[in-house]
């Protein structure tokens, strides 16, 4: 046993805990700007894959609002009408992690430069796994939490559908929480 | 450091693609966190006769507040993790079954705590549950993680130094 190398790892927990308040209360006070370029890229890239369907994202504060079009039929006789449903997505469900990560790199003792340069690059990691997470979660709601006429227009095969569930589910559980301390 | 992290992301990937199988969820999670749910109302009704647990919800009897612990919410995932990396680091056998069980101790320990807390939470404000379930004590798990894996690495590293 040596002392000093157990203690500096409990020097590292508590510097992590010290700074970890005051990483959630930025990265939650500025939400509203890294929800902005998410939102944008969303709506592009969503529109453009199911433009039958996805109307626009949009940035609602710290939210995103989802709009479909439906194209609802009550009877083979009726006209079939077009309705609009709109669901919040919830993009810091999959960023908590920045203020994890900044906390972290924060309590880390390399130089100040090193740890800018590998913050900057964590942080982009971190927004491209929140994307993914995003757009899965935006997927689920769709496809298995919304009415039929819904997810009808995403005809996509059993694998898929399983996929989707699988790529939901690791987003949430594993990648996100387990990126910032990877 | 890159043969580690990808072994670390084969272990941990095939151990979620196993947990998430109905086999192993009937059989093992949905019943482990049943014992969560009734370990937390044993321990809170040391002091709040109130509590009440069925399967995997706690309730509270006067304000009928309830909780069901869900997936995310029982350690399971937060132990594969560190199962995953414990298992990937180049160490003696012995050492790694000493770490996992130390380490899974350690994190169902801290998540009962989260669910004591969040339960206490949830009926004192909803915005500050919402705040700790989605944000804050997910950090701290993992976090809590990292820490054992980083106290499990230097016992190893002391046990071969003194070797």
């Amino acid at each position: 046993m040596i002392p000093s190398k157990i203690s500096r790892v409990t020097r590292f927990a508590v510097t992590v805990l010290f700074w970890l308040p005051l990483c959630f209360a930025v990265w939650y006070f500025l939400s509203i700007l890294f929800v902005a370029p998410i939102a944008s890229i969303l709506d592009a890239v969503m529109t453009t894959s199911w433009p039958s369907l996805i109307v626009q994202v949009e940035q609602d504060g710290n939210r995103l609002l989802v709009t479909l079009q439906v194209v609802l039929q009550q009877s083979a006789q009726s006209e079939p009408r077009t309705a609009l449903v709109k669901f919040h997505a919830h993009p810091l469900d999959y960023c908590y992690g920045i203020a994890l990560y900044s906390a972290l790199v924060l309590a880390s003792t390399r130089q100040a430069r090193r740890r800018l340069i590998k913050w900057i690059v964590g942080l982009l990691l971190l927004f491209v796994i929140a994307m993914m997470g995003i757009t899965a979660q935006m997927i689920e709601v769709i496809i298995f939490q919304s009415l039929p006429q819904v997810g009808a227009p995403v005809d996509w095969s059993p694998i898929a559908y399983n996929t989707a569930a699988i790529a939901y589910k690791m987003t949430y559980l594993v990648l996100t929480p387990v990126a910032p301390i990877a | 450091m890159n043969r580690f992290f990808i072994g670390f992301l084969v272990i941990v990937i095939s151990l979620f693609v196993v947990e998430a199988t109905t086999v192993a969820q009937q059989s093992a999670v949905v019943p482990f966190t049943s014992g969560i749910a009734t370990t937390v109302a044993s321990i809170l009704q040391l002091f709040d006769p109130q509590v009440g647990a069925h399967e995997t919800m706690i309730w509270d009897k006067e304000s009928e507040f309830a909780v069901t612990i869900e997936e995310g919410c029982n350690g399971v995932e937060a132990s594969l993790v560190l199962i995953a990396a414990i298992t990937a680091f180049p160490a003696l056998w012995r050492q790694k079954l000493i770490g996992i069980a130390v380490g899974v101790f350690t994190v169902q320990a801290l998540n009962l705590v989260r669910v004591i807390t969040l339960f206490y939470l949830g009926q004192w404000s909803e915005v500050a549950f919402e705040w700790a379930h989605l944000y804050l004590w997910q950090a701290l798990i993992m976090l809590d993680v990292l820490i054992v894996f980083l106290y499990w690495l230097h016992w190893i590293s002391s046990s071969k130094q003194t070797r």
